[in-house]
């Protein structure tokens, strides 16, 4: 550093505005979803806005499955007869689908978010 | 048999790209070939074992098995690659050198290829044991083995071709710039896979999303479509990433660039870094000092924050004297942890005349809860763009780090700042 300054004033101003944060810390609510012969049951979920929600997705069936969300990013093996958890949001209203990567043809279903 | 087809395609796809550029990244290795079988070998050996204790894996850990094994896998390749572009740093040139002179194979050490196996079989591990899970699911519920097989073949043979022509295309890069492209292939793919284990990491509920998402191109580019697909292993690609997603990139990328860097050192600039390096070390052991702990008087609340800054010298010498320079800012909190903001400067020159100087975007990252942790941690990264179009653009990355102790405020700035293009200069310096 060539040219030192002797005495450098500094100042500064700075306005908040709205500084409203609210957050809150409760246990998530948990959804229970099945899947039976391929299927979601149930295949349409309601879940709160802004919310955490814990998903529980049960699997009946004898065979693996890949419960999986390219809206949500989610993706997680269901092994046969198992059963995972999978947290999801807080999200913005709107439609959300899922779909049993090993089954799409029958494994489909969506969240709603209102 | 499609459907087969399809899934089998996009499993193979991922471990097929990383092979291809793995591949291209050690050409003229002496017996990489060896180490990319025994990494494919065991990569598969692997994922049969995976598949075999899905249940357990799922159940352990709270449930969340599943993606610890997933992150773990993804992180410890993104280790490997960085490891393998700090030393490739090392021998890159002298790697091209004796293959221009001597033609192929040539002997360049025994670690990087171990790196190389490692990657592989990691990647044909994560990928694998999903496949043998699906293609169980199918053969149990008794759908025709010819089918499966087929579908199987055709999906496997599809991506292994995608790879292949990869492969062949990297191979036509001359020579002399082939480490350097692979180099920033490596360096993108491994960014992108952190950001893959960072995905994992918000699904077990460990870390925050910090906006589920930030923005939505699928419907520019579908990450489902193969060339999205192409683009998300190749470049980390997300067409609804989250905010912690982009922050691991972001932070990935900068993070090997400053490793690489450090290791192969070289540049004088560093010298001095590392003395600060010792006193910094000094400075944050005297805070282990267990005392209360609440970090950061940045909060990030506020929605909308508005800031006027400006500094003015005053000197005997007159030269020197009657300089400053004003900041307006505005920024806005997206998150609680994401504060984003851009401003303008104007400098004072000697003429007296103020002069709009460059214009600048701020994100500051707020990593740690505050006061959860001994030291609160966010990353901070500018972008500055003159209007003088003589200078060049630059990218400005920090660590902020935290402390309270006592009535005072302990910050660490690591700073690490980048003009693009022109000399390129990396500085790296602590504040």
């Amino acid at each position: 550093m060539t040219n030192t300054p002797i005495t450098v004033l500094r100042a500064c101003v700075v306005a908040s505005l709205l500084s409203l944060a609210s957050f809150s810390m409760a246990a998530e609510p948990e959804v229970i979803i099945t899947i039976k012969d391929h299927k979601f049951d149930p295949a349409e979920v309601t879940l709160p806005v802004n919310t955490k929600v814990k998903l529980v997705v049960k699997n009946l069936d004898p065979t693996p499955e890949e419960f999986e969300s390219h809206d949500l990013h989610r993706e997680k093996i269901v092994p046969g007869n198992g059963q995972i958890t999978v947290y999801v949001g807080p999200l913005q209203p709107g439609t959300y689908k899922f779909f049993g990567e090993f089954n799409q043809a029958t494994a489909q279903g969506k969240i709603i978010v209102k | 048999m499609l459907g087969t087809a399809v899934i089998v395609f996009r499993e193979v796809l991922e471990a097929a790209l990383i092979i291809s550029i793995m591949l291209a990244a050690t050409r003229g290795m002496l017996g990489r070939g060896r180490w990319v079988w025994i990494g494919l070998a065991s990569g598969l050996g692997g994922a049969v074992l995976l598949a075999l204790l899905a249940d357990r894996i799922n159940n352990a850990i709270a449930g969340t098995g599943q993606e610890m094994i997933n992150a773990t896998i993804l992180l410890t390749a993104v280790v490997m690659l960085t490891w393998h572009l700090v030393w490739m740093r090392k021998h890159a040139a002298q790697l091209s050198q004796q293959i221009r002179r001597v033609g192929a194979a040539v002997m360049a050490g025994e670690q990087a290829p171990t790196a190389l196996a490692v990657i592989v079989g990691l990647a044909v591990l994560r990928e694998g044991s999903e496949l043998v899970l699906f293609l169980h699911g199918i053969a149990a519920s008794g759908s025709g083995a010819s089918n499966l097989l087929f579908g199987s073949l055709i999906g496997l043979a599809a991506g292994v071709l995608i790879g292949v022509v990869l492969y062949l295309g990297l191979l036509r890069i001359p020579i002399h710039q082939v480490f350097r492209v692979t180099g920033w292939l490596i360096l993108l793919l491994a960014a992108g896979l952190a950001a893959q284990a960072a995905g994992y990491l918000v699904q077990a509920n460990l870390i925050p999303s910090l906006g589920e998402r930030i923005w939505d191109s699928s419907q520019l580019l579908s990450q489902q479509s193969v060339l999205g697909q192409f683009l998300h292993i190749t470049l980390g690609y997300l067409d609804r990433p989250m905010g912690i997603q982009i922050l691991t990139y972001v932070a990935t990328l900068f993070g090997i660039l400053l490793l690489t860097r450090l290791v192969n050192g070289g540049e004088s600039r560093l010298t001095p870094g590392k003395a600060v390096t010792a006193v910094l070390v000094v400075y944050l052991t005297l805070l282990l000092v267990p005392s209360e702990s609440h970090a950061s008087h940045k909060v990030y609340s506020p929605k909308v924050e508005l800031e006027v800054c400006g500094h003015r010298t005053f000197d005997n010498d007159a030269a020197k004297s009657d300089q400053g320079k004003f900041k307006v800012e505005v920024g806005y909190g997206v998150t609680e942890y994401w504060f984003t903001s851009v401003f303008g400067e104007i400098e004072k020159s000697e003429s007296g005349s103020h002069k709009y100087e460059a214009t600048a975007w701020e994100n500051i990252f707020q990593l740690t809860e505050q006061g959860k942790y001994w030291v609160g941690v966010g990353l901070y990264l500018e972008y500055e763009h003159p209007r003088n179009s003589a200078s060049n653009d630059k990218v400005e990355a920090k660590l902020l780090l935290e402390k309270t102790a006592g009535k005072f405020i302990h910050t660490a700035n690591l700073v690490f700042a980048r003009e693009i293009a022109g000399s390129n200069a990396t500085e790296f310096e602590y504040a």
